[in-house]
């Protein structure tokens, strides 16, 4: 009887060390799944990568097909990285996810001032002077995945927005 | 050797329990957060830094890449108005206005969470594509055959469950402070098969 207890009490508490495993291991897990296949398609990571109109062969779950999608796999360790985009008369957004897949900033197209979005990108122990108009945003993780959405409301208009989404490009910042 | 044997049990049923829980805690989220509003439902902490681990978990498997709520809200159904599950087997109709919202579209999602593969590419509808009323309401039409006018396909009839997705993107303030009381589209199941 008392074996049975023993062995019982075992399994609940491995039990409970791989639920809580799988929960809070999941979100990295499934980030660097993502980060690698990002940096794979793109080349490489810091490069922006534009994908074509979302279709069911869309690799990412739950993706909208009613946006067009610019990723970028960022990896901070050498520094900071530049962001720049071309602004569309659309809804547009620029959003950044870290290594637990928090969206840890987005900016939108009426936040932005200008027709082109000028970011700097950086790590959680680096800083960075700035002498240009550009937003300063601080990554709470190296590595992530920047995210730009562009709406696309009409079929008419896609073109067009292709090739504004084009234009978005990632690079260090020097 | 005895010993060896009960052990692997052990080991076996703790990896069932373990992952087998975890599995039933994506599958059915705890409804502390969770807002319910008709066949929908949401929860504002998608995206945030501070929302629960169970959601973080769930947002990963199943909408990578959420954005906060400031930027967007996700609402999910899985049944219809009436609340049956959602199957391509049937058609339904979604009946609504426009939703305190920038834009808004409306995708359907198979059981698997991803775009349901159909011919036609009718994935969606959103606030900018749809065909209005003269009272400004609308009608979408979903089923696994193509139909005119407002149309989001189901795929095949053996497509089996499918879930919408509703994204309200940048969302008025009462989405965010209310998003029980808003006027969220009715799914009206017609005909099955």
């Amino acid at each position: 009887m008392k074996n049975w207890l023993k062995l019982s009490l075992i399994t609940i508490v491995l039990a409970v060390i791989i639920h809580l495993s799988l929960v809070i291991g999941l979100p990295s897990m499934v980030m660097y799944i993502a980060h690698w296949k990002m940096a794979k398609y793109a080349g490489g990571v810091n490069v922006v990568m534009h994908s074509p109109p979302t279709t069911a062969a869309h690799p990412v779950v739950n993706s909208s097909p009613d946006i067009l999608y610019s990723s970028c796999a960022f990896d901070l360790s050498r520094g900071p990285l530049r962001f720049r985009a071309q602004v569309p008369d659309t809804y547009w957004s620029i959003s950044g996810f870290d290594a637990q897949t928090n969206n840890f900033f987005a900016i939108n197209d009426e936040q932005v001032q200008s027709k082109t979005l000028e970011l700097v990108l950086v790590g959680p122990n680096q800083s960075v002077k700035i002498n240009e108009r550009a937003q300063v945003v601080k990554a709470p993780s190296i590595k992530g995945v920047i995210l730009f959405r562009t709406f696309v409301p009409t079929a008419d208009k896609l073109a067009g927005l292709i090739k504004t989404q084009r234009n978005a490009i990632c690079s260090p910042y020097r | 050797m005895k010993l060896f044997w009960k052990y692997l049990a052990v080991i076996l049923i703790a990896v069932i329990l373990g992952v087998g829980s975890f599995a039933l805690t994506i599958r059915f989220p705890h409804k502390v957060t969770i807002v319910s509003n008709g066949a929908w439902e949401t929860d504002l902490s998608v995206g945030s830094p501070q929302t629960n681990m169970y959601m973080r978990a769930r947002v990963a498997l199943l909408g990578l890449f959420a954005l906060n709520k400031s930027e967007a809200v996700y609402f999910l159904a899985r049944k219809d108005s009436k609340g049956d599950p959602l199957n391509s087997r049937c058609n339904y109709r979604i009946e609504g206005k426009d939703m305190p919202a920038r834009w808004w579209s409306i995708t359907a999602l198979g059981g698997n969470y991803f775009l349901i593969p159909n011919e036609a590419n009718r994935y969606s509808c959103n606030w900018a594509n749809i065909l209005r009323n003269p009272d400004n309401s609308y009608v979408i039409k979903m089923s696994a055959k193509r139909q005119e006018g407002n149309w989001i396909s189901t795929g095949t009839k053996d497509q089996g469950q499918f879930n919408l997705n509703l994204r309200l993107y940048k969302p008025y303030p009462v989405v965010l402070g209310k998003p029980e009381s808003i006027e969220l589209p009715r799914i009206i199941k017609e005909v099955c098969q």
